[in-house]
């Protein structure tokens, strides 16, 4: 039935699980665990949310989400695809969305990651894999992005190179041990 | 600053397009109410929320209104030079950026096709049956001027998808006797009408039910500057339907030589 979703049943039965076990205080939950066909992918629809322009935001804002990211390593759960378009803001803080069945899917024809040009750890790209480390590179950028410490032309510039030198101080192999507060003080350093 | 008709030619536009995307996933939004009404047009970041209305900006309704309007190029029609080349480099930097135009006249054409098309989507949503919530909350709340007729292609006097509003009036017209009210309605809306055609159209339907509010249609239709090929088409609807000679005498003398 789901041609199109390039992991086995039973993984993608389980990652569906466990996004339906998210708790709604944390997450939007699911409608259902049905999957949506839609033309270019397909999607698990979660129910709707408020949202709000972001505008300050203190370092205070993101303990929920770094809460919630840090529940997700624990877990060993990997997002795929954090950006800026996928962590919205609430009057209850920032929420992640837009978790897919799959992160690996046939999309447009093509076997394609579920992930957003330039949120990628080159690393996992390397390796043919998606990682916790795709999730803290997805993060790392998020909180640049409200700071506007990163504009446009340089995200264009990564989606093409996919190097994270100039912006993470760190090995990308370090990155799986560094923890979510850790890169937001990174993050934040460059606010000085 | 832009004529009257290119704004309209502009909104038709916005519309007709919103009009597609808010169609093309109707089907499972309104079985899943649930959820948040998101799209993929391919326009901008291709990811907006057809729901999302004034509280944030990004993937918002009106960031898909205002990367239709850069897109399909109708921001070159409605924006001087000087402002439409800002705009196109604000948007090159970055696109995720809302970009707020200092000449008050544009703005406020801008705005104006904005709100327009906000309240079109809402009363696509309404004739659905589908929440409004966040469109009631943002004061877009204007109604369709003829409930009985259209349910979502009318707003603030103006046909804004004219197929869909003629289609709808043929199918009321076929089971319907258009009341005194709703016809009045429609000579009102036929006030903001340009083009022989879209009057034609009108006509059509209206002449069966009643001759007189078809010949005052006719008479709005006359105050327009119409070409002699469209006084020739009027005086033969004339002629054939309401088989008026007076009245087609008229129009004919009123033909330039």
């Amino acid at each position: 039935m789901f041609s199109d979703l390039l992991d086995i049943d039973i993984v993608r039965e389980k990652r569906i699980s466990i996004i339906n076990s998210f708790d709604d205080q944390l997450y939007p939950a699911l409608v259902n665990t049905e999957i949506i066909q839609s033309t270019n992918r397909c999607t698990l629809k979660q129910k709707k949310i408020k949202t709000i322009s972001i505008k300050k935001v203190q370092k205070k804002d993101f303990l929920t989400l770094i809460k919630t990211l840090n529940y997700f390593e624990k877990i060993g759960f990997v997002h795929g695809d954090l950006n800026k378009k996928n962590i919205i803001n609430t009057e209850d803080g920032f929420r992640i969305i837009d978790y897919e069945p799959s992160i690996l899917q046939i999309s447009n024809g093509l076997k394609q990651y579920m992930v957003t040009k330039p949120y990628i750890s080159k690393l996992d790209l390397l390796e043919n894999s998606i990682t916790i480390r795709t999730d803290k590179i997805g993060f790392f950028y998020f909180v640049l992005r409200v700071y506007k410490l990163i504009n446009f032309k340089d995200l264009v510039a990564l989606s093409k190179t996919f190097n994270h030198k100039k912006w993470l101080k760190l090995n990308e192999n370090q990155l799986k041990y560094t923890s979510y507060s850790d890169l937001l003080d990174l993050a934040l350093d460059k606010l000085k | 600053m832009s004529e009257l008709k290119t704004i309209e030619k502009v909104l038709f536009g916005v519309t007709g397009e919103l009009h597609q995307i808010f169609e093309g996933s109707l089907e499972f939004y309104k079985a899943n109410p649930d959820v948040s009404f998101k799209v993929r047009p391919a326009y901008g970041y291709n990811k907006f929320y057809l729901d999302w209305v004034g509280f944030s900006y990004d993937m918002s309704l009106k960031a898909l209104i205002h990367f239709i309007l850069y897109e399909k190029k109708y921001y070159k029609k409605i924006l001087s030079k000087k402002t439409y080349g800002s705009l196109k480099k604000s948007i090159e930097e970055n696109q995720s950026k809302k970009y707020c135009i200092s000449d008050k006249l544009e703005h406020d054409v801008v705005t104006m096709i904005e709100k327009n098309a906000i309240n079109y989507m809402k009363c696509c949503f309404e004739s659905n049956n589908m929440d409004v919530s966040s469109f009631v909350e943002c004061n877009y709340d204007s109604r369709s001027n003829v409930p009985n007729i259209s349910k979502c292609n009318v707003i603030q006097n103006r046909i804004v998808h004219f197929k869909n509003f003629i289609n709808e009036l043929r199918i009321y017209t076929n089971k319907n006797t258009i009341s005194k009210s709703d016809l009045k309605n429609l000579m009102d809306l036929s006030k903001n009408l340009e083009g022989i055609d879209y009057f034609l159209d009108l006509l059509e339907l209206v002449y069966k039910q009643c001759a007189i509010t078809s010949k005052e249609i006719i008479e709005i239709a006359l105050s327009k500057s119409l070409k002699n090929s469209d006084l020739s088409r009027l005086v033969n609807f004339v002629n054939n339907k309401l088989k008026d000679d007076y009245l087609a005498d008229r129009i004919l003398r009123s033909i330039k030589q």
